[in-house]
């Protein structure tokens, strides 16, 4: 076989290997093949192996004008819609501490800053000095 | 608004025979264990007066407690299954059933990661053709969820969708969804599903990647579920089958003969406030979007980050929520693999160990119901129990190290006539060693006599086959029993000191343990076992003798570690008569048709010469793949200038020196890239022959 055959010879064995495998009627198959051979064999002579590429790039553009993306349907409609984590509460006596323990806290800050404070201390005082046996005498 | 606004199905006339029979379990676990607790401290030398026999007596009450739960669980089963008749069966039809609507839809979930296509391909397609028979005009899809992160992984699933779709006729009832960021795993999966498509369905139904349902039974779930509008999560029992090797189907026998009793037990002491156990299961879409979101614990892994056992936490939400989580005990159909080995059972219990202990950080959440605190220390214990018992062999191994070495005292402090002599008395020790046995070994027999009264012996290949089987099942459990305890004890040590563990995937078929690795993980055993039994012999020779099953059974932990991983073991036993299930005497319809299509599969010749597994090659090289891959895509984007360039760097690498020169994640970012694909599949396809038979494995007459 002279080259110019090998070199068709070669791209055709490529072109059919691949347009076997594209999605189209096999009529539109052969006839692409064989007006891709033709513009080829045009350009001719090549070697095989820029023979096959080139032939591949007639090819691609070529398909270029079919619409060839399957249509899918990987999903239904979105509709979409919130999913949230609820409160969990993992320690529930830290919230009863806070809940009881924090009007306690209220109160005794309040007794510390305010006239009552001075009355306890007095208070407090007083009952010292009687047990020193130091306290006044009314 | 209250979190707990919505407990709209709180009192139901179940509640109460529920607390009632717990309160009675609570009793018969508690007061044995007193008296058990009791004997032991008569049985030890200085009756329970020093720290060290103090300590044992506590560790052995907590352990005697957790058998009794078993006991007393297997027993409740039995008597459930044996009377019949149960008026809390959520498969009777009650007075005050709701109607069922016929045009409620459902949701069947599988979700994936990294896991084998063509299986879960035959899976999937045995489900779809078990519906058809059933109701041809069902009102079920299926979605496929995948996680994997495989670039070659996915690109198999894309072609094993679109093969579904087209051979069983099924566009826009199988769909196929891969998720980008895998956040939370396998529950964020699942909510993802929910917060995009949830809101088209009444119930959904989650699949693990090898689990399978009968159609019927999924139809009659969704009746449940119709007839009884306050359950929220029902729960089959899945039946384990599939496996060939010996310790798989060792568990498969012990899981139909065992299991149907104790799931029975479970569903008497439980009721409505059972668990979930993550698959094989169906939800109600609508309050479980609303509940049973999960956040994130504070800390870092293991014990803080993302909950990993989810199942169990999502049915304690559903349960506060006010709706009820029910075991459908009695109804069959339900299907799922077990590990093919020992190595993989170990590695699958180190995640669930992880995820079991996060939960001890919940048991005092607020509005948890008592019966789902009691579960989630369940859960604890069913790793936590091998520490203890290893706790208890090692404080009774020092035990006996001391009273071997001290000299006895003969004459006391206080002034006595005469001496006190050391006298052991064998009978309160064996009296013990009979309770435990026969709390660890009445429910077997007790399983043995449910087969033979329900006539069910034949389907365990007949009378004596099955009593060898549960004789077989006894030694090979006995002998694994310390194997599972010594790594399930470095399990919990290890998370509690915070060292975590990934959730990679399993190992689903059924190759055999290399001798490599079991020796790299057993070795360590056999040799502490060693170094134990040596010591005693030397020390105490009759405490030796106590604990020799023990010190044997981790000895030969490699060879049986190798051995039970084969499957020719497996079908020796089987050509014996051992270890048959219902499933290997009469395979179900489902089971054979995921067999007939790996056979089909299997002989299969791929396009161009190219494995199956070769998903990325495939994606290029194949036309085809190509366009459905490029079609499942977002669609073209703009991109930094220093994005494209480095994309198109790894376009020209991998067509200068091949596709091994990529990394997966170099693979996934040119997956994800709609252009480059397909630049690089039309530049593959201009390159010379040669290369692309040497480089790509691409043959044209393939």
């Amino acid at each position: 076989m002279n080259p110019t055959e090998v070199a068709l010879e070669a791209a055709g064995r490529r072109l059919a290997a691949y347009l076997r495998a594209v999605p189209i009627p096999e009529t539109r198959r052969h006839e692409l093949a064989l007006r891709t051979l033709r513009r080829l064999a045009m350009e001719l002579p090549l070697p095989p192996d820029a023979a096959q590429a080139r032939a591949m790039e007639l090819l691609f553009d070529a398909l270029s004008r079919h619409v060839l993306l399957p249509e899918v349907q990987p999903g239904p409609m979105l509709l979409r819609r919130h999913m949230r984590p609820e409160p969990m509460d993992r320690r529930p006596w830290v919230r009863f501490v806070q809940r009881h323990g924090t009007p306690v806290f209220l109160l005794l800050t309040w007794i510390v800053y305010s006239a009552w404070n001075d009355l306890l201390l007095l208070i407090l005082l007083l009952l010292i000095l009687h047990t020193l046996g130091l306290a006044p005498t009314f | 608004m209250s979190t707990f606004a919505s407990r709209e199905y709180l009192h139901m006339p179940w509640r109460r025979v529920a607390a009632r029979r717990r309160w009675l379990l609570l009793a018969l676990v508690v007061l044995p264990a007193l008296a058990a607790a009791h004997t032991m401290r008569g049985l030890l030398p200085h009756s329970g007066t020093t720290a060290l026999e103090m300590a044992i007596i506590t560790v052995y009450g907590i352990l005697f407690v957790w058998i009794s739960l078993g006991f007393w669980t297997a027993l409740a089963g039995f008597w459930t299954l044996v009377r019949g008749n149960d008026r809390f069966a959520v498969t009777r039809p009650r007075p005050d059933d709701a109607p069922i609507r016929p045009h409620v839809r459902t949701a069947i979930l599988f979700p994936i990661c990294n896991e084998d296509p063509l299986r879960i391909q035959a899976g999937i397609r045995a489900v779809w053709r078990s519906l058809q028979r059933v109701d041809p005009n069902h009102r079920f899809d299926l979605h496929i969820l995948s996680d994997s992160s495989d670039p070659d992984r996915w690109v198999q699933e894309e072609i094993m969708w679109r093969e579904l779709t087209s051979s069983l006729e099924a566009e826009g009832r199988i769909f196929y969804r891969r998720r980008r960021i895998n956040l939370k795993r396998k529950s964020g999966n699942v909510a993802d599903f929910c917060r995009r498509y949830g809101a088209h369905y009444t119930y959904m139904v989650v699949f693990d990647a090898d689990s399978v349902m009968t159609g019927a039974t999924l139809v009659e779930l969704v009746r449940i579920m119709e007839r009884r509008r306050t359950i929220g999560i029902l729960q089959t029992a899945p039946a384990c089958t599939g496996r060939e090797t010996l310790i798989a189907r060792a568990q498969q026998f012990a899981n139909r003969l065992y299991g149907p009793m104790y799931v029975a037990g479970l569903h008497h002491w439980f009721l409505g406030d059972a668990q979930f156990w993550g698959h094989n299961a169906i939800i109600r879409v609508a309050p479980f979007m609303r509940h049973c979101a999960l956040p994130r614990l504070p800390g870092k892994p293991p014990l803080g980050g993302d909950i990993m056992s989810h199942d169990f936490v999502e049915s304690a939400l559903m349960r506060r929520a006010g709706y009820s989580v029910w075991l459908a005990y009695e109804l069959e159909g339900s299907y799922e693999e077990v590990p093919p080995n020992l190595l993989n059972e170990l590695k699958r219990d180190r995640r669930w160990c992880q995820g079991n202990l996060q939960h001890l950080r919940l048991v005092f959440t607020r509005g948890i119901f008592p019966g789902h605190r009691a579960l989630f220390l369940n859960g604890v214990m069913s790793y936590g129990s091998a520490l203890l018992w290893f706790a208890l062999l090692a404080l009774s191994t020092a035990e006996a190290v001391v009273e071997a070495v001290r000299t006895p005292r003969y004459f006391p402090a206080t002034k006595t006539l005469f001496p006190s002599w050391p006298v052991w008395d064998p009978w309160p020790a064996l009296i013990l060693l009979g309770a435990t046995a026969a709390i660890l070994f009445l429910p077997k027999i007790c399983a043995l006599l449910l087969a033979l009264l329900q006539g069910r012996r034949r389907l365990f290949g007949g009378f004596f086959a099955l009593w060898g089987s549960v004789l077989a099942e006894v030694i090979l459990s006995t002998l694994l029993a310390p194997i599972r305890m010594l790594f399930h004890s470095k399990y919990v040590f290890l998370t509690l000191l915070g060292r975590g563990i990934g959730w990679g995937t399993q190992q689903r078929d059924d190759h055999g343990t290399p001798f490599r690795d079991a020796l790299r993980f057993h070795g360590g055993g056999s040799l502490l076992a060693m170094l134990w039994g040596g010591a005693m012999v030397s020390i105490n020779p009759t405490f030796f003798w106590w604990i020799s099953p023990l010190v044997f059974s981790l000895l030969l932990a490699v060879p049986v570690s190798m051995l039970s991983s084969r499957a020719e073991v497996g079908q020796l036993f089987r050509r014996l008569r051992l270890f048959c299930t219902p499933e290997e005497i009469q395979p179900p319809q489902e089971y054979q048709d995921i067999e007939a299509h790996l056979q089909a599969l299997s002989h299969r010749r791929p396009r161009f010469g190219l494995p199956p597994e070769a998903g990325f090659i495939r994606a290029v090289a194949d036309p085809q793949v190509n366009l459905l891959h490029r079609a499942l895509l977002r669609g073209h984007r703009s991109l930094h200038p220093a994005i494209a360039a480095r994309r198109d760097a790894l376009v020209e690498r991998a067509l200068a020196n091949g596709p091994h020169v990529l990394s997966p994640l170099e693979r996934e970012e040119l997956l994800f890239d709609p252009q480059r694909i397909e630049q690089l599949h039309h530049r593959l396809w201009q390159l010379p022959e040669e290369t692309l038979r040497k480089e790509w494995g691409v043959q044209f007459d393939g």
